[in-house]
């Protein structure tokens, strides 16, 4: 389980969240949508243990992340948006150190490897991956660490169609096992029916929450993009 | 049911892992090829002097291709490591790790690279039969100061995002260590405070580690005339004792850079 209780956090003078507060439960997907700045990106930093709140607290499984910080990254995968690796490095060799990272056998990489489709390019350096490629060795890391909590941000954005199908059926799965998943992302209408809850964060606040069926048809121009501020808050209306 | 966490790995677990990517990225880093080409071509310059002369001279050789060469090289593999890694922060600071154990294990790595690399200087000279207890010191004080080298790389890239940022400090760093602190010494010479306490003209240089091994190469190995030792002072001690004096330099600054890389690769973190 995933709970933010009265999260804030301020860059300079400009307040990202104001006292966010959600749960997000075990065999579920949760879905954290807003427009560009509504604090998605900054409430999954926070999350990850990468950015530190001003004031509120967290818990990942149970696990306070200020107070018990290794306990509670110990319970979570994160895929940050865009990610990146070391570019002197094969695919093999970043799956394998991810891998010891986390204390998994190294005998899980070439399942993880292969899950993602990957087992083609295990020599190749991670600089010459493609945007789809390097997304997909993403995932493959994400899932080696086999946590109970799952947090996303905008893992579909470099996946091509088959791929995004792919990854829904995956988190359907994980979501089946047991497995806590918070995800941030713009592309709403691929996510309808997939997803078990949505959450809309609005300035920085939780301002309700939208039925997942119906992401579609309130969004409805803007299946593939980010859906403006004043249709976001209509829609909870 | 929910899935229980996976348990923590050891320190020392992570701290292997973290070596092992050190070793296999410098494998395709071209930073290393170019340090290595330029310590092989040193370490071929004291073949150079004559024969009979080959095993006095091999010091003077290295002395100074190690500071006008060798240390900028060392430097710019450490600050390429750094800046390897900043695509993988965000991933590398969500584990629950944490930073030390990955860089004490980088760090690690780097730091045997170096001083292993410095070790090729002598091969060249010991296989011509030049080899001696001095040239083996000299050797050494060069692996203590591509040590540091690597290491103050290592914490600049991980202070300076920007790669030609980076660079440009990386280059602006090693003048300051090789020239700067000199030439301002040089300056402040004539000054009568400095001539009344001399001890605070030499302190700086001590603390220099270009310039600490500069002396210990100068007076202690290759035994150059100083009547400053008679003297007595700072000088005097630093001379009689340049050696141990520089072994403690490069592990203080070892500890220096090492704590400089932490606090460099946790401003990361957006607190």
């Amino acid at each position: 389980m995933i709970q933010t209780i009265g999260l804030a956090k301020s860059f300079g003078s400009r307040r990202v969240l104001r006292g966010l507060d959600f749960t997000a439960a075990p065999g579920a997907i949760t879905l954290l949508i807003g427009a560009n700045g509504a604090g998605k990106t900054t409430t999954l930093r926070i999350l990850a243990g990468l950015s530190a709140p001003d004031a509120g607290s967290t818990l990942i499984a149970g696990h306070d992340l200020q107070r018990a910080r290794r306990h509670a990254l110990a319970s979570l995968s994160w895929l940050p948006q865009s990610p990146s690796f070391h570019p002197r490095l094969t695919v093999a060799q970043v799956a394998a150190f991810h891998a010891r990272l986390r204390g998994r056998p190294l005998s899980a990489v070439p399942d993880a490897l292969n899950d993602w489709g990957l087992a083609r390019f295990l020599d190749m350096p991670t600089r010459k991956l493609s945007g789809g490629l390097r997304q997909r060795l993403a995932l493959a890391v994400f899932a080696l660490a086999d946590t109970p909590v799952l947090l996303l941000d905008e893992p579909g954005l470099h996946l091509d169609p088959e791929w995004r199908e792919i990854l829904q059926d995956f988190l359907t799965i994980q979501a089946r096992r047991g497995r806590t998943i918070l995800m941030a992302t713009h592309l709403l209408g691929e996510w309808e029916g997939r997803v078990d809850r949505c959450v809309l964060l609005s300035e920085g606040r939780s301002a309700g929450e939208v039925p997942p069926d119906e992401l579609r048809r309130r969004f409805q121009d803007f299946h593939h993009s980010s859906p403006p501020p004043a249709q976001l808050v209509s829609a909870t209306a | 049911m929910t899935p229980a966490s996976p348990p923590f790995p050891a320190f020392l677990q992570v701290a292997r892992a973290a070596a092992g990517r050190e070793w296999l990225s410098h494998r395709l880093n071209r930073f290393l090829h170019a340090h290595l080409l330029l310590v092989l071509i040193a370490g071929l310059l004291p073949l150079l002097t004559p024969e009979d002369a080959l095993a006095r001279g091999a010091a003077w050789w290295l002395l100074n291709a190690m500071l006008y060469a060798l240390s900028l090289s060392v430097f710019l593999l450490g600050l390429s490591s750094a800046q390897a890694e900043s695509d993988e922060f965000p991933w590398l600071l969500s584990q629950p790790a944490g930073i030390g154990p990955w860089l004490a294990g980088k760090a690690a790595m780097l730091s045997l690279i170096a001083a292993a690399s410095a070790g090729v200087l002598a091969l060249p000279t010991t296989l011509a039969g030049g080899g001696s207890p001095e040239l083996f010191l000299t050797v050494a004080g060069a692996a203590g100061v591509s040590v540091v080298c690597a290491l103050a790389g290592l914490a600049l890239g991980f202070w300076i995002r920007d790669s030609v940022r980076g660079l440009i400090a990386a280059l602006a760093a090693w003048m300051a260590l090789l020239f700067g602190a000199d030439l301002l010494l040089l300056a402040l010479a004539g000054a009568p405070f400095i001539q009344n306490n001399p001890d605070l003209w030499v302190l700086p240089l001590m603390l220099n580690p270009l310039d600490a091994f500069r002396v210990t190469v100068l007076f202690a190995v290759e035994r150059a005339a100083f009547s400053g030792l008679q003297d007595g002072g700072l000088a005097g001690w630093w001379v009689k004792h340049a050696a141990e004096w520089f072994a403690v330099l490069a592990a203080g600054w070892t500890a220096l850079t090492l704590a400089a890389a932490w606090l460099g690769a946790r401003r990361r973190l957006d607190n």
